[in-house]
C-alpha cells in the first residue's frame, strides 16, 4: 500500500514537473469547459475531436489532454444551465432546474461556485472508487474465461438498452444488436473470413471506432443546433464566484450520497452522467425534510449539488469498467477507449500485466485534471461567459469541419469520411425517432469482444453451453440478464405483483 | 392565483397539462408510425443480411481450418438476426396495436412534414454536407471546399438572409454539376468514380477555379445582402468563413503534419510554397 502511494506520487511529481503537461492539462480542461458551456456541443463529441488533435502526441501526454477534457466538459455544462438555463450537456439537465431560478434571483456566482466545488470534490469521490475497485475487479476479471466476457458484453447491451432508450424500451435493445452487429463487418478474428465487406478492401479491418463515433455523435449535434432556436444571452455580470465551502459542509451527506450515485451510475455501460444526474437529483428530493423539497425548483442548492456532484462523480465510475474490464461505462468513455486503442493501449484485465502502474497513471492525471477544472472554473468563468454570448449559428458549421477533419485526420484514409457521413445521418433519423445512440456505440465497442468470446469458449465446450452453469459468475450474469429482461413485459411485473401480495398474505397468516 | 413550483395559473397550467396529454397521445402515435416504417425497413435489410450470412462457411474447410458450426464465422451474426428479428417482430406489434402502420405508403410521413421549415432546414443540412464530403472533398481544394460550406451554412442560419435558401441550393448544385463534368472530362481514366482523389492532376485547377469562383460570388453576395441587416454580423461571418477555415487547414498541415485530402490544391499549394520554400520553416 505504502509502495503504491509513493509510486502514486512519484508519477504524480513527475506529471506536475512537466510545463508542457501542465499547459496541455489547463488548456484541454479550459476547452473542455467551453465544450460543455456552447449548447450544441458534448463531452463526447470533445474528446472524439480532441482524441484526432491527440492522435501525434505521446500516450501519456494526450491521455492528459483526453481526461482533462472529459472533466472539464462535464463540469462545463452547468454554465448555460445556470444561467441561460439551456444545459450545456444532458449531463446538466438536472442543474438548470435550481441553477437558473438562482440566476433570476441575481445569485448566479454563488451557483456557479457552488457547481465548482461539487463538480471538484464528485470528481475525487469517483476517483477514490476507481483506485480501491478498479484493482479489485481486475484482479477478479482475471479468473473470467470467454463465458464471462460474451456474457458481460451482453449484459453492456441489455442494461445500457434499458436505461437510455427515452422510449420503448425495445428500441434501446435494437440498436444495441444493430452496434453489435456493425462489430462483425471485416475479417473475422479466428478464421480471418471476410464478413459483410462487399469485396472492398477498407472494410477488412472492419469499421473504425473513432470516425463512426464522430459520425453518430457530431453530425445528429451538428443537424439539431442548427435548426433549433435556442440562444439566449447570459447575463453579463454574474458576481464574485466563490468555492462556497460552507454550503458544502451544510450538504456533506448529499454530496457523498450523490458521489457513490454517481459511480454506480456511471460504471454500468453506456449509461452517462445525464441519467446519474437525475437520480441524484430525485433521490436527494426524497430524502430531504418537507421545508427543504419545497425549495426544490426554486434554487435550492441541495439540488445542484446533488446533481453536479453526481455528474462528475459519473467519470470515475465509466473509467472503472473501461479500464479493468475494456467495456466503456458511458459515452465520452467510449470515445477514450477508442483513443486508448489509438495509443497502443488495450484496456482489460490484463492492463497492469500490460502496462505497469496504468491506473496510478489515470488517478494521478484524474486528479491534476479535477484541480484544472476547479481553478479554471474559478478564474476562468468571465472568459466562458464571453464564448457562451458567440452565436450558436456562427460555430456550429466550423465544428461539423472539425468533424469532418478529425474523422480523415485519424489513418488520413477519404473512406472514414465516406463512412462517417451515412453513419452520422442514420444516427440522427433514429434519434428523431427516440432510438438511443449509446448502446449502438457501446455494442460497436464490444461486439468483437462477444463474438471471440463465445466462440472461443465454445471451441474449448466443443460446442457446448453447458460450463455456463458451472461458473457461478457466469450464472450470476445470465439471472441479471433475463431478470432484467423479463422486468421490461408487462406479465412478469403483474406476476411479480401477484408474488408479492401472496408472500405478504402467508407472512400475515 | 398561481401555482408555485411553475409560476403559472393553476387553470392555464391544467389547460397545459391537458394539452400536453393530447399532444403526448399525437406523439405517441407518430413515433409508433415512425416505428412501423423503421422496422419494415429493417426487416427488409436483414432479410437480405441473412441470404449473406448463410453463404458463411458453416463447417467444411475454410483457410486450412477444420470448421464446426460453433467456430462458424456465421456464428455470432446468426445469433444477432435472431435476436434482431424477434425484437423487430416485437416493436412491429406494438406499432400496430396503436396504428403504427397508418401513413405507411405516404412519402410526406417517411420524409417529416415539407410545410415545416425545421424539417426543412434539415433536409437541407444534410445535403450540403453531402455535398460538402462526396463532392466537394474529392475534387478541389480543401480550404476553398471547407469555405464554401461554411459559407452556405452561415448565410441561412447565422445572416438569415431573405431567398437564403434557394440562392445556396443553386450555387452548390450548380458547383456540383461543373465539379462532377468537368471530372469526368478531365480525367485519364473515366472509370475512376468522383469519390476517388488520386486521379486529379488534369482537373483540380479547373475545379479550384469553379469553387474559388462561387466562394467569391457567395461572399460578395453574403455582403450585400447582410450589409443591410447588421454590418458587425457580416463582419464576424467573414472570419468565421474565410479566416477560421484557413487557421484550420494551416494548424492540421504544418502544426499536426497532417496532409489535406487533396494535397495540391490550388490553395494548400500556396501555403506549402510560402512556408517551406519562402519562410524556410
Amino acid at each position: 500500500m505504502i509502495e503504491q502511494f509513493s509510486q502514486f506520487f512519484s508519477i504524480l511529481i513527475e506529471l506536475v514537473s512537466t510545463p508542457s503537461n501542465l499547459i496541455v492539462l489547463f488548456v484541454a480542461s479550459f476547452l473542455g469547459i467551453i465544450f460543455g458551456a456552447m449548447p450544441g456541443l458534448t463531452a463526447t463529441l470533445g474528446v472524439a475531436l480532441l482524441t484526432a488533435l491527440t492522435y501525434g502526441l505521446g500516450a501519456d501526454t494526450a491521455l492528459l489532454a483526453l481526461l482533462g477534457l472529459y472533466v472539464g466538459a462535464i463540469y462545463g455544462g452547468s454554465y448555460p444551465a445556470i444561467l441561460i438555463n439551456i444545459p450545456g450537456t444532458p449531463a446538466a439537465a438536472a442543474t438548470a432546474m435550481d441553477g437558473y431560478p438562482l440566476t433570476q434571483k441575481g445569485l448566479a456566482g454563488k451557483a456557479l461556485g457552488l457547481t465548482t466545488t461539487a463538480s471538484f470534490i464528485g470528481t475525487i469521490i469517483g476517483l477514490l472508487f476507481l483506485v480501491t475497485l478498479s484493482p479489485l475487479i481486475a484482479s477478479l476479471a482475471l479468473q473470467f474465461t470467454s463465458w464471462e466476457f460474451f456474457l458481460l458484453a451482453l449484459l453492456g447491451i441489455v442494461l445500457s438498452g434499458s436505461l437510455t432508450s427515452p422510449d420503448l424500451v425495445i428500441k434501446g435493445w435494437i440498436t444495441g444488436l444493430l452496434g453489435l452487429f456493425l462489430a462483425t463487418v471485416g475479417r473475422d478474428a479466428l478464421q480471418f473470413f471476410p464478413r459483410y465487406t462487399f469485396e472492398q478492401p477498407q472494410l477488412d479491418g472492419g469499421l473504425e471506432i473513432v470516425p463512426v463515433l464522430i459520425g453518430a455523435f457530431g453530425i445528429p449535434q451538428v443537424i439539431r443546433a442548427l435548426t433549433t432556436k435556442n440562444q439566449t444571452t447570459p447575463p453579463a455580470f454574474v458576481g464574485n464566484i466563490m468555492p462556497e465551502f460552507k454550503a458544502i459542509k451544510r450538504n456533506i451527506k448529499h454530496i457523498f450520497r450523490s458521489a457513490t450515485i454517481g459511480v454506480g451510475v456511471g460504471a454500468v455501460p453506456g449509461v452517462g452522467e445525464d441519467i446519474a444526474g437525475w437520480v441524484s437529483y430525485s433521490t436527494a428530493k426524497k430524502t430531504s425534510t418537507k421545508a427543504q423539497q419545497a425549495e426544490f425548483g426554486k434554487g435550492s442548492e441541495i439540488a445542484i449539488v446533488s446533481s453536479e456532484t453526481a455528474n462528475n462523480a459519473c467519470v470515475g465510475g465509466a473509467l472503472i469498467p473501461l479500464l479493468t474490464l475494456g467495456i466503456p461505462g458511458s459515452p465520452p468513455a467510449a470515445m477514450l477507449l477508442g483513443a486508448l486503442l489509438l495509443h497502443g493501449i488495450t484496456p482489460g484485465p490484463s492492463i497492469e500485466i500490460d502496462h505497469p502502474n496504468f491506473l496510478l497513471e489515470v488517478t494521478a492525471i484524474m486528479v491534476l485534471a479535477s484541480f484544472a477544472m476547479w481553478a479554471n472554473g474559478l478564474l476562468m468563468a468571465k472568459q466562458v461567459l464571453k464564448v457562451l454570448q458567440l452565436p450558436t449559428a456562427l460555430f456550429i458549421p466550423v465544428v461539423a469541419v472539425l468533424c469532418i477533419l478529425g474523422a480523415y485526420a485519424l489513418n488520413l484514409n477519404m473512406f472514414s469520411l465516406y463512412l462517417m457521413v451515412p453513419i452520422g445521418i442514420i444516427a440522427f433519423v433514429l434519434g428523431e425517432m427516440k432510438f438511443p445512440i449509446s448502446p449502438m456505440v457501446i455494442g460497436l465497442v464490444l461486439g468483437g469482444m462477444a463474438d471471440e468470446s463465445l466462440r472461443r469458449a465454445l471451441l474449448l465446450s466443443e460446442g457446448s453451453f453447458l460450463p455456463i452453469f458451472e461458473r457461478p459468475v457466469a450464472v450470476i450474469l445470465v439471472i441479471v440478464m433475463t431478470l432484467f429482461i423479463l422486468a421490461q413485459f408487462k406479465w412478469f411485473k403483474v406476476l411479480l405483483a401477484r408474488l408479492t401480495r401472496l408472500r405478504v398474505r402467508t407472512n400475515s397468516e | 392565483m398561481t401555482d408555485n413550483a411553475s409560476g403559472l395559473p393553476i387553470n392555464q397550467n391544467n389547460n397545459d397539462q391537458n394539452n400536453e396529454k393530447g399532444n403526448g397521445k399525437n406523439n405517441e402515435q407518430t413515433y409508433r408510425q415512425y416505428d412501423f416504417k423503421f422496422v419494415i425497413a429493417l426487416l427488409v435489410i436483414l432479410a437480405y443480411i441473412l441470404k449473406l450470412t448463410l453463404s458463411f462457411p458453416m463447417s467444411g474447410s475454410y483457410g486450412g481450418v477444420e470448421n464446426q458450426w460453433y467456430v462458424s464465422p456465421a456464428l455470432f451474426p446468426l445469433i444477432l438476426l435472431t435476436a434482431l428479428f424477434l425484437c423487430c417482430i416485437s416493436l412491429l406489434m406494438s406499432s400496430i396495436k396503436q396504428q403504427g402502420h397508418q401513413h405507411f405508403f405516404s412519402l410526406a410521413h417517411w420524409l417529416g412534414n415539407k410545410d415545416n421549415q425545421q424539417v426543412r432546414d434539415r433536409w437541407l443540412i444534410i445535403g450540403l454536407l453531402i455535398g460538402y464530403v462526396y463532392l466537394l472533398i474529392p475534387a478541389t481544394d480543401f480550404y476553398l471546399a471547407t469555405a464554401v460550406f461554411v459559407c452556405s451554412l452561415t448565410s441561412i442560419f447565422y445572416l438569415q438572409i431573405d431567398q437564403a435558401r434557394r440562392t445556396v441550393i443553386a450555387a452548390n448544385i450548380l458547383l456540383a454539376a461543373t465539379l462532377v463534368t468537368i471530372r469526368s472530362t478531365l480525367n485519364e481514366d473515366p472509370s475512376i468514380s468522383i469519390l476517388d482523389i488520386n486521379d486529379l492532376e488534369n482537373s483540380i485547377l479547373y475545379c479550384d477555379l469553379s469553387t474559388g469562383f462561387t466562394l467569391i460570388s457567395l461572399v460578395i453576395w453574403q455582403v450585400i445582402c447582410g450589409s443591410k441587416i447588421d454590418k458587425p454580423r457580416v463582419m464576424y461571418n467573414l472570419i468565421a468563413v474565410l479566416i477560421v477555415p484557413l487557421i484550420l487547414v494551416m494548424a492540421f498541415s504544418f502544426l499536426l503534419y497532417v496532409p489535406m485530402p487533396v494535397e495540391y490544391g490550388s490553395v494548400i499549394s500556396f501555403l506549402n510554397w510560402l512556408i517551406y520554400e519562402q519562410l524556410g520553416i
